[in-house]
């Protein structure tokens, strides 16, 4: 596992067309910190973990992941960065059709090029530490979406990324299952002490954060 | 008959034209509707065709029988020409016409080893005029003139009967008569011509001219009012009893038409009075008539009076279009000869008396009335329109 | 305004993906285009072959033939002078050698003819260019050159060309040319000319006539003496029905790319329905009823359709100029006829093609339409459709085995005819695409585990997503193999007929070098013969008489052989492992062809009757053999049994066997010295033939290499239309996967490999049915086409040719969907739609 790396974010621009999502947005993240990010539908949550996560490049400003400022990195590096920096959990869609949860898990290993039978012994111990022994061979249509989530998490952890960012991931779900899986991820996060970017409209989910971001006009207001 | 040497040029351009396309029938439409096969013959002998090495008809000569029925070989053309008019014994009027034609590509060369190698083209022409049913029926026959498929017996022996075909049309004669045989699947005539011993000559005494230039002329005489007795078939039907009177035109020459002569309308009338009238017109491009038109009367006596170019009025009364064709015929006409106090008005038994064969040109049966010194007369007669 | 909607929803739908419609109307234009194409060409080459073949004989109804040798002219005169006959026109053909400097010389026909009967009674023959036709009659040696001939010895109107007939040298001389008619280059001449050049006054080779049946009943009762009266569409017949045979496979190659088509549109469509199903399902619950959705998707179709078989129109236009060309030179190869050249065809064939494309349209899209129109609203999972999808595999599967059994019952109850042929053909094909979803489901689940081991988890993931795509894929897949499998099994047929046709050459040929005799050249030649049998080189010597002659059945060639030390070099093949020797030691007996005996339906122990000097003669026919030969109307009889029957005692060539190691050109000078020079000849060695025929026969089949190449077109847009849409239905899990730090590079060939396993799938597939199609091209429809046999040949090349055609066809219709797969939007991984 790598050590957490702070993150700053520097007068951030990005618009879409004519309209501007993000202007000169800057917030600090330490490394560890569990920070959620709320704001109105369309105020650029998602906007701005697709910057941070290096799936998208601001008009201007900077975003550095401790020393790497992410717009000088190369594509190649980029890709690096994320294969072995980032953990990625998504609202929909999140798993590999094709894959069993087992192997979906295993994914993020493989890329990370771990021999195959410690990478299938890391995925069984994660799946079993959530719950998910049961469905190691399920393809992700067979799961409810709790487990899908789930499955999610783990692959999300799975490489012990030291940031993890996350968009909605509980939105999909009842309120008990939410519960659970947020539980489960905020967990997950602190056992290896990753970083953990949420963004949600789930007020639970908001209050149990180290500090809570709000996208205003296009800025991030701490709230207290 | 000066324009029947016309047609026979038609022939030999027309032989070309259907050797070098090979027939194709588009093609040859398309020439026919475009000049019309006699203007293309005319200007084909006027273009200068080589008459090397043939004999010309300079000098007058005495006409010999039975030699002068077979073919005169050092000549370039000549032809057997039979027309008549029929009635059977319900008075129904058929017409008929057989002639045959030679044309010599080249003056006769050495022999050679196949009897099949031939210079000459033949070619006979057999129509039947069904007045009656309103049928003008046509058939034509080309070969080459070789090894029986046509030609003259050689003639000399006195008493001989003279044979010419082509093919399966034939002319057999024999003394002062003539046996026509010729048929088609429906059609066809098998007759008997008496009187070919009252022969008229004409042109100067059997030598008629074509142009100013010597040797321009033809060897030409007449049979005007031969017997006939025999079967004519028509429609498919069985052959029929028939009688009636026919016309013969004999002619050889190597002569050629002046470039400006369109073509040509040759009478021949056989008068209830006795008198027989041949008259042929040679039209300019300009409608004009030429001088070397021409043309005679014989009453029955045997006296002939050679009628010049300028002693015929001719004028034509009315014009028939063709429907296979497209083209217009002056079909009927008045002639008057007013040195003779002659007036007469010619009608076709048909309109439809076209032939579209190798060569195109109309040749039909007619009807004739009008006076005679003020009498009322009347008649038959053949009458050609070629260059139309 | 519901339709204005409906229509605009389309058509904003195509307007985002734009490549989906224009691969749609690309297929659609393909086919329609390769089957317009063929069918202008076929259709032109048809006429122009028609029109040369039945040039001369179009208004010939029967030939009077000489019961042997030649006739008398006077039976032609006697014809003329009858009104029954009178349409009559005299041939006398003499063969002939034209000799030129610096070359060898060339065999040529002489025919001589009376051009005043030819335009009565054998109808026209074509321009003469050049010189005025008069001087045929009138200048003793004046003749036609063919262009052919024209070419060859670079002659024109006014030049001399020496030929040798009866004998003798001549110089005639060349007034013009004529076009290419049927048969041999020939000169042409008027008759007289040609009795002259070939010594053979007063004789004719046969009499050409136009009769109605009352004079053909009349004359055949009084024929001539020495003489036959035969139908002349009896040889026309047989050619015509070899052209019939080479056109209707065109036809079939055409229609299959229309099929190739089709399976494009069904997948075009099939797709645009899953693309849009949460849209389709969403027009549902508003209350878009049934009947309506049909109408838009139906109405979507009729556009492309026509869009489509507009453009294939005008590509089918061009296409076929080129395919004309190549069409006609295989008829020229095939049976060395020159075809005059194209001709219009009537616009009816463009309507034709237009309807089939329309309506090939309309067809294909019909069964996804009506899927769509039935299911559920809610079905809109993938997983679902996709199992969906599996079930229908198996159902396909199992319909496959009947359609399979009807063809085979077709191809048992019909004996003979080329449409039972094609359709059972189909139907295999049909069978056979039928079973491609299960079979690639079963194959993709075999290759999943070398394939983990190989490559992990993302060579899992290529394979698994082969199986799950099957759905929409499924259809693109049917396409290649349909096209693969064609594919293969031509290349398996031509590989048969190859192997067979130089079995035959090889067989056939068994003489070294074969010398021309000058037919002229009868009864003294047997001293020159001894003289060459005792030169030391020489193992022996084979006697030929080849000679054409025309009976009942048509114009026949009869080949008489006093056969050399290696027999007489036909393959029989029935009576099974009989030899010829022995077949043909009996008095009055004959060997035939299999084509010949194929279409007169004759077989071992039949007889045939031939006009032999005797008059009619039934020969009994001893033995069939193999031959590839054109017409292949041949007979094979003992010299001593055709000299006996035929009373002709010449010969046209001798088979010299040389001893092994001689050397070839020295022995023939010498046997040009033993001939002596009076009797220039032409010498062949036998070691080009086979490069020669085989150089022939590439040529023949050369037209179906590039129909080849456009059924492997219209398949490649099939599959890259499958793989387009796949990837954008893919897009978003592509994101997920380049989220997870998949690079563009890994993504890339993840897609690649997913594709090209689809190509080897499809490869394999093909390997079977291509297989079973190519049986049915060797043993049903050549051998109704033609009346071939040939054996079965078993080319591993030409099936893994096949295979990797699959999956370059694949690989490369994969690239594009998979660069713009891995470079996909990730941001799309974050939003369901």
């Amino acid at each position: 596992m790598t050590e957490s790396l702070g993150i700053e974010l520097d007068s951030v621009c990005k618009s879409y067309g004519t309209q501007v999502v993000l202007d000169r947005a800057a917030a600090s993240i330490a490394p560890g910190e569990f920070v959620a990010v709320v704001g109105r539908s369309g105020s650029g949550k998602s906007t701005l973990l697709k910057l941070i996560g290096g799936l998208m490049s601001p008009d201007s400003g900077s975003i550095r992941h401790g020393p790497h400022e992410l717009a000088r990195m190369s594509e190649t590096e980029l890709t690096l960065f994320r294969r072995r920096e980032l953990g990625f959990v998504f609202q929909f869609f999140n798993l590999v059709p094709t894959l069993t949860a087992c192997e979906n898990v295993q994914l993020p290993l493989a890329l990370n090029s771990m021999a195959r039978p410690k990478a299938l012994e890391r995925a069984s111990t994660l799946l079993e530490q959530l719950g998910l022994s049961g469905c190691a061979d399920r393809l992700p249509d067979e799961l409810s979406g709790g487990e899908q989530q789930r499955v999610a998490i783990a692959r999300a952890l799975a490489h012990e990324p030291s940031l993890v960012i996350t968009d909605e991931p509980t939105g999909n779900l009842d309120l008990e299952t939410a519960g659970e899986v947020l539980d489960l991820l905020i967990e997950s996060c602190r056992n290896h002490a990753a970083t953990l970017i949420v963004a949600t409209h789930s007020r639970d989910a908001a209050a149990r954060a180290d500090r809570i971001l709000r996208i205003v006009n296009g800025r991030l207001e701490p709230i207290a | 008959m000066t324009e029947r040497r016309v047609i026979v040029a038609a022939c030999v351009a027309f032989l070309g034209a259907c050797l070098a396309l090979g027939g194709c029938g588009p093609e040859r439409d398309e020439g026919r509707a475009a000049t019309g096969a006699g203007v293309t013959g005319v200007r084909y002998l006027a273009g200068g065709e080589d008459s090397a090495g043939f004999a010309r008809a300079t000098e007058r000569r005495a006409f010999v029988f039975p030699a002068d029925h077979g073919a005169h070989d050092r000549f370039r053309t000549e032809w057997w020409y039979f027309t008549g008019n029929v009635f059977d014994d319900d008075e129904r009027h058929y017409g008929f016409e057989l002639t045959i034609f030679r044309i010599a590509l080249t003056a006769p060369g050495p022999i050679r080893e196949s009897s099949l190698a031939a210079s000459e083209v033949w070619m006979a022409h057999l129509t039947v005029t069904d007045t009656a049913r309103r049928r003008f029926q046509v058939a034509e026959r080309l070969s080459r003139g070789a090894a029986g498929l046509a030609g003259a017996t050689p003639t000399g022996e006195p008493g001989e009967p003279v044979v010419v075909n082509v093919e399966d049309f034939a002319m057999r004669f024999s003394g002062d008569s003539v046996a026509l045989e010729a048929a088609d699947a429906d059609f066809g005539i098998e007759l008997t011509l008496a009187g070919l011993d009252r022969i008229v000559a004409q042109g100067d005494d059997g030598l008629d001219r074509r142009g100013p230039e010597p040797g321009n002329a033809s060897f030409y005489f007449s049979a005007p009012r031969l017997r006939v007795e025999g079967e004519v078939r028509s429609a498919g039907r069985a052959p029929v009893a028939i009688e009636g009177t026919a016309w013969m035109d004999r002619e050889w020459g190597t002569s050629a038409l002046s470039p400006d002569i369109a073509g040509w309308d040759w009478f021949a009338l056989q008068l209830d009075d006795g008198r027989d009238l041949m008259f042929y017109r040679l039209r300019g491009r300009d409608g004009s008539t030429s001088r070397f038109s021409g043309g005679s009367i014989a009453d029955a006596a045997g006296n002939v009076t050679r009628l010049e170019a300028g002693s015929v009025e001719l004028a034509p009364i009315r014009e028939w279009t063709s429907r296979r064709t497209g083209v217009t015929y002056p079909v009927a006409w008045r002639i008057t000869v007013p040195d003779q106090n002659l007036e007469l008005g010619i009608r076709p038994r048909l309109d439809e008396q076209e032939l579209d064969v190798s060569v195109r040109y109309w040749e039909g049966a007619v009807s004739v009335t009008g006076t005679a010194g003020g009498e009322p007369v009347g008649g038959v007669g053949y009458l050609e329109l070629a260059g139309y | 305004m519901k339709l204005r909607l409906l229509a605009l929803s389309s058509l904003r739908f195509y307007r985002r993906h734009p490549w989906q419609l224009l691969l749609a109307v690309a297929g659609i234009a393909l086919g329609v285009a390769v089957f317009l194409g063929i069918e202008r060409a076929n259709d032109s080459a048809r006429r122009a072959f028609d029109a040369s073949s039945t040039a001369a004989r179009e208004q010939t109804t029967h030939r009077l033939l000489p019961v042997a040798g030649l006739m008398p002219e006077s039976h032609y005169v006697a014809l003329k002078r009858d009104r029954r006959y009178v349409d009559s026109a005299p041939v006398l053909e003499v063969p002939v050698t034209l000799s030129r400097a610096g070359g060898p010389p060339v065999d040529v026909t002489l025919e001589g003819v009376d051009l005043i009967e030819e335009t009565t009674v054998r109808g026209p023959r074509g321009a003469i260019a050049g010189g005025d036709p008069a001087r045929l009659l009138t200048e003793p040696g004046a003749i036609l050159a063919d262009d052919t001939i024209a070419a060859l010895f670079e002659v024109s109107a006014g030049e001399t060309l020496t030929l040798r007939a009866g004998g003798e040298t001549h110089e005639v001389t060349v007034i013009g040319t004529i076009a290419d008619a049927a048969g041999s280059p020939r000169l042409v001449a008027d008759i007289a000319t040609v009795q002259e050049l070939g010594g053979l006054p007063g004789s004719l080779s046969r009499i050409d006539l136009r009769l109605d049946p009352t004079a053909a009943a009349a004359l055949a009762d009084a024929l001539p003496a020495g003489t036959v009266l035969v139908p002349a569409a009896a040889e026309d017949q047989a050619l015509r029905q070899l052209t019939r045979a080479f056109n209707i496979n065109l036809t079939a190659l055409g229609l299959l790319a229309l099929v190739v088509g089709m399976f494009l549109i069904y997948s075009t469509i099939s797709f645009t329905i899953v693309q849009r199903w949460r849209s389709i399902a969403v027009l549902r619950a508003i209350g878009l009823d049934r009947r309506e959705l049909l109408a838009k998707l139906l109405g979507e179709a009729l556009v492309i359709g026509i869009a489509g078989t507009l453009l294939g129109l005008v590509l089918g236009r061009l296409l076929s100029a080129g395919l004309l060309e190549l069409v006609l030179r295989t008829l020229d190869d095939l049976y060395f006829r020159r075809a005059l050249g194209a001709a219009e065809p009537s616009g009816l064939l463009y309507l034709l093609s237009a309807a089939l494309g329309i309506g090939a349209t309309l067809v294909s899209a019909l069964i996804p339409a009506v899927l769509a129109s039935r299911r559920e609203i809610t079905s809109s999972t993938r997983s679902r459709l996709e199992r969906g999808a599996r079930t229908l595999a198996r159902r396909f599967a199992l319909a496959a085995v009947p359609t399979a059994v009807v063809a085979v019952v077709i191809v048992r109850l019909s004996e003979s005819g080329l449409w039972p042929a094609f359709v059972a053909l189909f139907l295999v094909l049909v069978a056979g695409a039928m079973l491609v979803p299960l079979a690639t489901h079963v194959l993709m689940r075999r290759l999943e585990r070398p394939v983990a081991r190989l490559a992990g988890l993302p060579g899992r993931m290529a394979v698994r997503g082969v199986t799950d795509s099957l759905s929409r894929t499924g259809v693109a897949m049917a396409a290649l193999v349909v096209a693969v499998a064609t594919v293969i099994s031509i290349a398996l047929m031509i590989a048969s007929f190859r192997a067979s046709l130089i079995e035959w050459i090889d067989t056939t040929v068994t003489a070294d070098l074969y010398v021309d005799i000058d037919p002229g050249w009868a009864g003294e030649i047997e001293p020159a013969l001894a003289a060459i049998e005792g030169l030391p080189d020489v193992d022996g010597l084979s006697r030929m008489r080849l000679a054409r002659i025309t009976t009942a059945n048509g114009e026949l060639s009869l080949r008489a052989q006093m056969p050399g030390p290696e027999g007489y070099g036909v393959d029989v093949v029935e009576p099974a492992s009989a030899a010829a020797e022995t077949l043909l030691a009996g008095d009055d007996t004959l060997l035939m062809a299999e084509p010949l005996a194929y279409r007169l339906g004759l077989r071992a122990g039949d007889a045939l009757e031939l006009p032999t000097v005797g008059g009619l003669r039934a020969f009994a026919v001893a033995g069939v053999y193999r031959d590839y030969n054109t017409a292949g109307a041949e007979l094979t009889m003992a010299l001593q049994t055709y000299r006996r029957a035929f009373g002709d005692d010449a010969l046209t060539s001798i088979g010299v066997h040389v001893a092994p190691g001689a050397d070839e050109r020295g022995l023939a000078a010498a046997i040009r010295d033993e001939l002596g020079p009076e009797r220039p000849t032409r010498i062949r060695s036998t070691s080009f033939i086979r490069e020669v025929s085989l150089e022939i026969f590439d040529q023949t089949f050369r037209v179906t290499e590039v129909l080849r190449l456009l059924a492997g077109i219209v398949a490649f847009l099939g599959i890259l239309s499958a793989l387009m849409a796949l990837g954008l239905e893919r897009e978003r899990e592509f994101a997920v996967l380049r989220s997870l730090g998949m690079s563009v590079r890994q993504l890339f060939a993840q897609n690649l490999a997913q594709t090209s396993l689809l190509g080897l799938a499809a490869g394999i597939a093909a390997i079977p049915l291509g297989s079973a199609l190519a049986w049915l091209l060797v043993h049903v429809i050549n051998r109704r086409s033609f009346g071939w046999s040939m054996d079965f040949v078993v080319s591993i090349d030409a099936m893994l040719a096949g295979v990797g055609m699959a999956i370059a066809a694949a690989a490369l219709a994969g690239i594009y969907p998979a660069l713009v797969g891995a470079r996909a939007d990730m941001g799309l991984a974050w939003r369901d739609d």
